[in-house]
């Protein structure tokens, strides 16, 4: 049981080695000095005037929290499916009822338009 | 020693060691950053417990899905305002390390006196193994014994989606052609009551020029062509 | 476990890495090759026979090109994130049968595999959601407008095909009763009328076809690649990075398509099985057809915009995920 996950960790850190090897490739292996301007935030040429982390709209943070309840909701998938042909009709019964409550969100959210994208 | 225990408590001291970095970094984002190995590695002492699907759900559900949550937050925070979010009331300074003062001798106390012991729990590895896995188990045990807290579940989630919606809409505090370009702060304490002062007085609402379609980026009101070249 | 157990890990470890950075080394020649056949050009045919020598060219060129480090960014955050990019997407692989258990190699006893884990579809899950990480710190830490933006975008669309990709998978767990892809794959053995193999792209087509969307928009590519859309966004969240450090989010972004194809064999295409011969070939031509899909996919298809991208994946893909559900836990309860 836990000794099939000696292999991940073996492999984790493998990648992670191969990760820290190319990062130190590219601080060793370039040349160095900088040319005027080099060292600036690419802009398309324009000198850059504002710092970047401003703010920015607050619908990205509305596609977080609804990804949020939606991945707990997949979560609560996966030991269903796996003991699904066990239930039977009961599971389909209480998975409906659970579909069935958050399709009312679904539909709520999508009413309001917090699915729309302008 | 054997190695499961080395790895318990490597795992068990980065967790605690960046659970502190949590607290004391001074960027909101590396606070984030610390909390994701923290839950990281409580995921893979989860593992050492033999509870693999706690540990998925753990690193899908936590570091994933939150901590994106938390990391967009945080990124709708101008940094100029973070200042003011750190200066608490002196009073709740006060009793913050009172309560962690309490919770720490509590602690230490139960440890020291070994008063909690483990009981094996009704379901022993041999079990699990035989239900065909964790899963297979938690499965077998959430979907007929505890059905009604996973109905209810549901419910807590319907919540979750009726009050993401009304956060996350900005056309609840502001209409028409404004709320377009309106990027309101989340994470800042006062964005919203400043954009609700703006409308009381009938002035355009905070910092929110006329930039049209959301999705780029708040460049505030650089001069375009101005030639600031070098 | 013994000493011996260790290095079996690491030699198949070592294995895994050089096979997925061998096929992504080959891949940015083969999709060159193939967009320039589609668009009537040769592609690049001047750097060993055929152009064959294409990649190890790129990958000198890279090497030496000066690490720069704009002003202003979040260093230890700006160094971690192609690092996280590129080991999420290198342990996803991890999971992955190659072939059956218990076959004779050069006289050792082996399994075809590097881990057997119990909840081994929540891994591949959970890696997928850490990846996230690379991308929204790239974007946050590189301290410019280009990159935070096309951050952003990145982590919304990856967080929302993650769903339906996610819940594309329920059908199969359901038929198969197990988290584990080697249980997935030995449940597709054997064969219906003699002839049909038993895969499960053929009781669970509209996963499969919710699964290959989502995956193409998990991994960024056309049309969903409008994070790196040249003409508004630049390099998107990579904009700041030059050299090898590029080159890891350019890798990661490639092993991650060998993945998901990887995946995508192994859920409905029967993994390693297949008539006349099982095993890694049957796994590795595949995942090659699928990579071409991916090409083919880029060379025809023009970019979606970013709002279509959104409604696509909330209105269309993530409802019909939970109708295949409902359809097949009913179809189980019919058929027995």
């Amino acid at each position: 049981m836990l000794s099939s996950y000696v292999p991940v960790l073996v492999l984790f850190l493998l990648a992670a080695g191969l990760a820290a090897l190319i990062l130190g490739l590219a601080q060793i292996m370039g040349p160095r000095g900088l040319n005027a301007g080099a060292e600036d935030p690419y802009e398309s040429g324009i000198v850059p005037t504002e710092p970047a982390r401003k703010r920015f709209p607050v619908r990205f943070a509305l596609v977080a929290m609804l990804f949020l309840v939606f991945d707990i909701e997949a979560v609560f998938f996966y030991p269903w499916a796996v003991v699904f042909k066990r239930l039977g009709v009961f599971g389909l019964v209480e998975m409906f009822l659970f579909i069935g409550i958050l399709l009312v969100g679904y539909i709520y959210a999508y009413k309001k338009g917090a699915l729309n994208w302008e | 020693m054997d190695w499961a225990t080395i790895i318990f408590y490597l795992l068990a001291a980065v967790a605690v060691l960046t659970a502190a970095g949590v607290v004391f970094a001074r960027n909101p984002v590396h606070s984030a950053f610390a909390l994701v190995i923290s839950f990281l590695n409580v995921a893979g002492i989860y593992v050492l417990l033999g509870a693999e699907f706690l540990a998925a759900v753990q690193v899908i559900v936590y570091t994933g899905a939150i901590l994106v949550l938390f990391l967009f937050v945080i990124m709708l925070v101008r940094p100029e305002d973070l200042r003011e979010l750190n200066t608490a009331p002196r009073v709740q300074t006060a009793l913050a390390w009172l309560l962690g003062l309490a919770l720490f001798a509590e602690l230490g106390l139960v440890i020291a006196t070994g008063v909690l012991t483990g009981a094996r729990g009704p379901y022993p590895p041999e079990e699990v193994a035989a239900a065909g896995g964790n899963t297979q188990l938690i499965g077998r045990i959430l979907y007929s014994e505890f059905l009604l807290p996973f109905e209810v579940a549901s419910l807590v989630l319907l919540v979750a989606v009726v009050a993401a919606v009304i956060l996350g809409l900005p056309d609840r505090f502001l209409t028409g052609e404004r709320a377009r370009g309106l990027s309101l702060s989340l994470g800042h304490p006062t964005g919203a009551d400043r954009v609700l002062e703006a409308e009381r007085r009938g002035v355009p609402a905070v910092d929110a020029p006329d930039l049209g379609e959301p999705g780029t980026i708040d460049t505030g009101r650089a001069p375009v062509g101005a030639g600031r070249g070098r | 476990m013994t000493a011996g157990d260790i290095v079996e890990y690491v030699v198949k470890s070592a294995i895994i890495i050089v096979f997925l950075l061998t096929a992504f080394a080959y891949m940015t020649l083969y999709e060159r090759k193939l967009v320039g056949r589609v668009q009537v050009r040769h592609g690049p045919n001047r750097v060993g026979p055929g152009g064959l020598l294409q990649p190890v060219a790129d990958g000198v060129k890279l090497l030496f090109k000066q690490a720069i480090t704009p002003r202003g960014v979040d260093f230890p955050l700006y160094i971690l994130a192609p690092a996280i990019s590129v080991v999420a997407a290198l342990v996803t692989f991890a999971v992955i049968p190659v072939g059956p258990g218990g076959v004779n190699l050069f006289g050792y006893r082996t399994d075809l595999w590097l881990a057997d884990l119990d909840v081994g579809v929540l891994f591949v899950l959970a890696m997928s959601s850490l990846g996230v990480y690379g991308i929204v710190l790239a974007g946050y830490a590189s301290n410019s407008k280009y990159s935070l933006l096309g951050g952003l975008r990145a982590s919304a669309q990856l967080i929302s095909y993650e769903l339906s990709l996610g819940l594309s998978l329920v059908g199969v767990l359901m038929l198969t009763g197990s988290l584990s892809l080697n249980d997935i794959v030995n449940g597709q053995g054997g064969t219906w009328l003699g002839f049909i193999p038993r895969w499960y792209i053929l009781v669970q087509p509209l996963a499969f076809i919710i699964y290959a969307i989502s995956g193409v928009a998990e991994t960024n590519r056309a049309p969903f690649d409008l994070v790196e859309a040249e003409q508004e966004l630049v390099g998107g969240y990579h904009t700041e990075y030059t050299g090898l450090r590029f080159a890891l989010f350019f890798m990661a972004e490639y092993i991650n398509m060998v993945t998901i194809s990887a995946l995508a064999a192994t859920l409905f295409l029967g993994g390693w099985r297949g008539p006349f011969f099982g095993g890694p070939w049957w796994l590795l031509l595949k995942i090659a057809l699928l990579l071409t899909g991916y090409v083919l996919l880029r060379a025809t298809l023009p970019r979606l915009r970013y709002d279509q991208l959104m409604h696509f994946g909330w209105r269309v893909l993530l409802p019909l995920s939970l109708l295949n559900i409902v359809i097949t836990a009913i179809g189980i309860v019919l058929l027995g």
